[in-house]
């Protein structure tokens, strides 16, 4: 699953942006330090959950690489 | 992957503001070193004043957070006093291409061994998002409220015409292509120049017409043009120059050179 750590996450909303599925929407809730942090809604369509479903390696990580803050990780990968 | 592989977790959230390219700039660059299996242990950042410049306060390792426009100074020196180190130098357009001008040509000039990271963000935006080198031609920021009346600096250019080894451009809008170029650049000698445009909402895209992060990460996307598309396109060095100024940025590889290096050449 991808997660959002709310400690780190700005609310730059860029991860919603970047993700070709989609796999991010607005959010609705305001973390402590004051931003909106999107939601992980769709990781079904992620197309690295799915390459890892099939044993590969990530290909995309679009979005844990543009986000500015190191907030996103995916806890499927292992190390 | 874990995220914080060589910065300090401790010193998280960073100061940087919501959405600012530096950010991303950072992943990028953690990717390649791990990607490149280099040793934090032999590895030196250094760095002069400005939010970009920052970063080399962020990373495990040893650092030298020097003086504005001064990193490529004290990293030469440093090179010298310890050649088996991988310096590694965090700069912006200001630090690099206004108030160190001079010594970006020089050292690019000497090809001298290291690794150049410049986050331009187009401003200078530590002290509140005044016109830099780098700043477009009428675009707007806080001392050019009429518009920018100067033509910018290309540092790319400038850093290739100099003699620098290997120099690629991409922008934050490019995360896995700044990946692959910064890990290209790690192995190889010489002066290696990575310029990577990155969004400062907070100051330039405000004043710009593009304040949120997304608007100024799409405004990266659509002004930048790949090298290879212009010569497809059938446009020269000239009209390169044009399209900087007309709106366009050039990204892609823009030398890759085997120039003897510095210290191969005081090692002969
Ligand atoms: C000798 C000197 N002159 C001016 C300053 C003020 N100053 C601090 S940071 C900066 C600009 C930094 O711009 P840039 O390198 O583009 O970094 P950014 O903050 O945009 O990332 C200036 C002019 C200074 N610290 N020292
Ligand atoms: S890895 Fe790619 S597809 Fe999956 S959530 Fe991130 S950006 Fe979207
Ligand atoms: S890119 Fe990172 S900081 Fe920005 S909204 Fe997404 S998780 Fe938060």
């Amino acid at each position: 699953m991808k997660i959002i750590n709310k400690d780190y996450c700005k609310g730059c909303q860029i991860c919603v942006e970047v993700c070709p599925k989609k796999v991010y929407s607005e959010g609705t809730e305001i973390s402590d330090m004051g931003y909106l942090v999107p939601l992980v809604t769709n990781y079904d369509k992620c197309i690295d959950h799915n390459q890892i479903k099939k044993g590969k390696k990530p290909i995309c990580e679009l979005c844990i690489l543009s986000c500015p803050d190191q907030a996103i990780i995916d806890d499927s990968y292992g190390d | 992957m874990e995220n914080f592989q060589i910065y300090r977790e401790d010193r998280w959230p960073h100061m940087f503001c919501p959405g600012c390219g530096i950010g991303t700039v950072m992943s990028c660059f953690q990717r390649a070193f791990l990607n490149k299996g280099l040793d934090l242990d032999r590895t030196a950042f250094v760095s002069g004043i400005g939010c970009s410049s920052r970063l080399a306060g962020y990373v495990y390792a040893d650092s030298l957070h020097t003086t504005h426009g001064r990193a490529l100074a004290f990293a030469t020196g440093l090179k010298l006093a310890q050649k088996d180190l991988e310096v590694v130098v965090f700069t912006g357009d200001g630090d690099l291409g206004s108030i160190g001008g001079n010594h970006f040509i020089q050292a690019c000039r000497r090809n001298m061994d290291l690794f150049v990271v410049c986050v331009n963000n187009n401003n200078y935006g530590m002290t509140g998002g005044q016109v830099s080198s780098t700043t477009w031609h009428d675009y707007l920021t806080t001392t050019t409220p009429k518009g920018n009346p100067e033509y910018p600096f290309d540092l790319s250019r400038v850093a290739a015409t100099s003699g620098a080894n290997y120099v690629a451009r991409y922008t934050t809008a490019h995360p896995k292509q700044l990946v692959r170029v910064i890990e290209e650049g790690l192995g190889k000698k010489g002066l290696r120049f990575i310029e990577a445009w990155a969004a400062c909402p907070t100051y330039y895209g405000r004043y710009n017409k593009m304040a949120s992060p997304v608007e100024h990460t799409r405004w990266l996307k659509e002004n930048s043009i790949h090298i290879e598309q212009m010569k497809v396109d059938g446009k020269t060095a000239e009209d390169d120059i044009d399209l900087q100024v007309t709106g366009k940025v050039t990204i892609g590889v823009l030398r890759d050179a085997d120039r003897m290096s510095y210290l191969e050449a005081i090692q002969r």
